[in-house]
């Protein structure tokens, strides 16, 4: 052997130690010796050819280890059964894009605050420069869920599906929140705060399951004017919220709202059996509609009554937003959190539903 | 589900199917592996020998192939020989069919032999 290729075989032999050692004891050997007969038929055609070696291995060697590692995590067990898997990847999905939102939201009030401190600003024009940007992190938290979805169910190809309806339903849920938010100073006097944002919470609810069922699904089965329809009237819900709501009676204000709020329900399901009829898409929204919810309420009452005792729970526009920092990262986590719960119990109840993956082939055993 | 494709398969990566084609035709050690391989797709595909053996691991977790022999190779060093199993054939009679149809796809718009 050669002063130079001994050389390479020992570096070479070196790094075969990065392998874990179960990989080593099988295989050790064998790279070696194969090493060594292919550097040998490099040479023997040129040196072009054996730089050309060298740097395959080189390069193959990273990806190699890391598929490597990466089975040996797999093989631990859990990942391995879909349903687990599904309600995994999920949880990083919807937890790191409401958290995200979050923080973006807050990034909104900050940039706001001159206007929003100063007493001869009108509140129109705050609202007036407000929706802009809240339309913007609206689309922004589609676009990351979309993307994160896309990258742990999706193929390559079905990355601007998954955004642009991770996008547009995401939308839809911040026009409908903002219905019962930011106007019910206006329209809901004579509903209790908890009691809107309750309903409020059912439709988010439904509206990100909804985003991960359709995602999941297989065959559209409504027209495509139906959809449009069912995508159209939440918006119609919220405009008339917005402007013909003060000139309903006192006493009809109620049934209206729940007849609204029963018309939005309508519309999510009449999207989710859209999806899919086979899978578990109506089941996930149903089951995402209320999960929501609770996951909210469950980390809300963990953090603020538990952990950080007396913290605020969001941050009232018309303070000054900058000196919610700490509060933000506690808020911030927060969501994070019930984001992570709420996507495991989606990944999970979608995936039993699932029997193998997008591409996947079957074969006769 | 059909109770017998409960085995399912993502379509395979071209150095999974040239290594399965490969040990198709009779067991053979790495070397040998990586030689046939560069030689089936007619040096397009040169494997590494860290992608081989990764991949070798793989199929050895997945039952695709199995060890068979080890061939003494000089003192106190051995070839492994693996061979194809049943399932690994399946597998790879699935793929077959499965690029079959993308081809006869083609065929159908007249696409034969376009260069």
């Amino acid at each position: 052997m050669r002063k130079e290729s001994g050389l390479v075989w020992r570096t070479y032999a070196f790094f075969l130690r990065c392998y874990p050692p179960s990989f080593r004891r099988e295989f050790e050997e064998q790279m070696l010796l194969d090493f060594r007969e292919l550097a040998k038929d490099a040479r023997e055609q040129g040196r072009g050819s054996l730089v050309s070696f060298y740097l395959r291995e080189l390069i193959h060697f990273p990806s190699s280890l890391l598929q490597i590692y990466s089975r040996q995590v797999h093989t631990l067990g859990i990942f391995q059964r879909l349903p687990l898997a599904d309600g995994v990847r999920a949880a990083i999905a919807f937890g790191i894009a409401l958290a995200l939102n979050y923080a973006l939201e807050w990034g909104i009030y900050v940039a706001l605050e001159p206007l929003a401190m100063n007493q001869l600003v009108d509140a129109q024009v705050l609202r007036q420069a407000i929706l802009p940007l809240q339309t913007v992190r609206s689309l922004l938290g589609g676009l990351v869920l979309g993307f994160l979805l896309a990258f742990f169910f999706g193929t390559r190809s079905q990355v601007s599906r998954f955004v642009l309806i991770s996008m547009f339903f995401w939308f839809i849920n911040d026009v409908v929140f903002y219905a019962f938010e930011n106007h019910r100073g206006a329209y809901f006097d004579d509903i209790s705060v908890g009691f809107a944002r309750m309903f409020r919470l059912l439709i988010s609810g439904a509206y990100f399951s909804l985003i991960f069922a359709l995602l999941r699904g297989k065959s559209p089965g409504l027209s495509r004017w139906q959809i449009v329809g069912a995508c159209a009237l939440p918006v119609f819900v919220y405009y008339y919220l917005r402007f013909d709501w003060s000139q309903l009676a006192a006493g009809l204000s109620v049934p209206m709202l729940l007849l609204l709020i029963s018309l939005v329900v309508c519309c999510i399901l009449l999207l989710a059996r859209a999806s899919d009829a086979e899978s578990r898409t109506v089941f996930t929204v149903y089951s995402g509609m209320f999960v929501y919810p609770l996951m909210v309420i469950a980390s809300g009452i963990l953090t603020y009554r538990l952990v950080f005792p007396g913290a605020p729970d969001r941050i009232p526009f018309g303070e000054p937003a900058s000196s919610y920092v700490w509060p933000l990262v506690v808020m911030v986590l927060t969501r994070a959190a019930s984001g992570m719960l709420f996507g495991f119990w989606l990944g999970f109840i979608n995936g039993t539903g699932e029997t193998h993956r997008p591409g996947q082939v079957a074969v006769e055993t | 589900m059909v109770p017998y494709m409960k085995n399912l398969h993502p379509p395979l990566s071209e150095q999974t199917y040239f290594i399965l084609l490969s040990l198709q035709s009779g067991p053979k050690h790495g070397y040998a592996i990586a030689k046939d391989v560069q030689s089936l797709s007619q040096g397009r595909v040169q494997l590494s020998v860290s992608t081989l053996y990764t991949t070798l691991k793989r199929l050895l977790d997945d039952g695709w192939i199995r060890l068979v022999d080890e061939v003494p190779q000089g003192p106190g060093k051995a070839r492994k020989i693996y061979e194809i199993t049943k399932r690994g054939g399946n597998v790879l009679v699935a793929e077959i069919q499965r690029l079959d149809t993308l081809v006869s796809a083609a065929r159908v718009r007249g696409l034969e032999g376009v260069t």
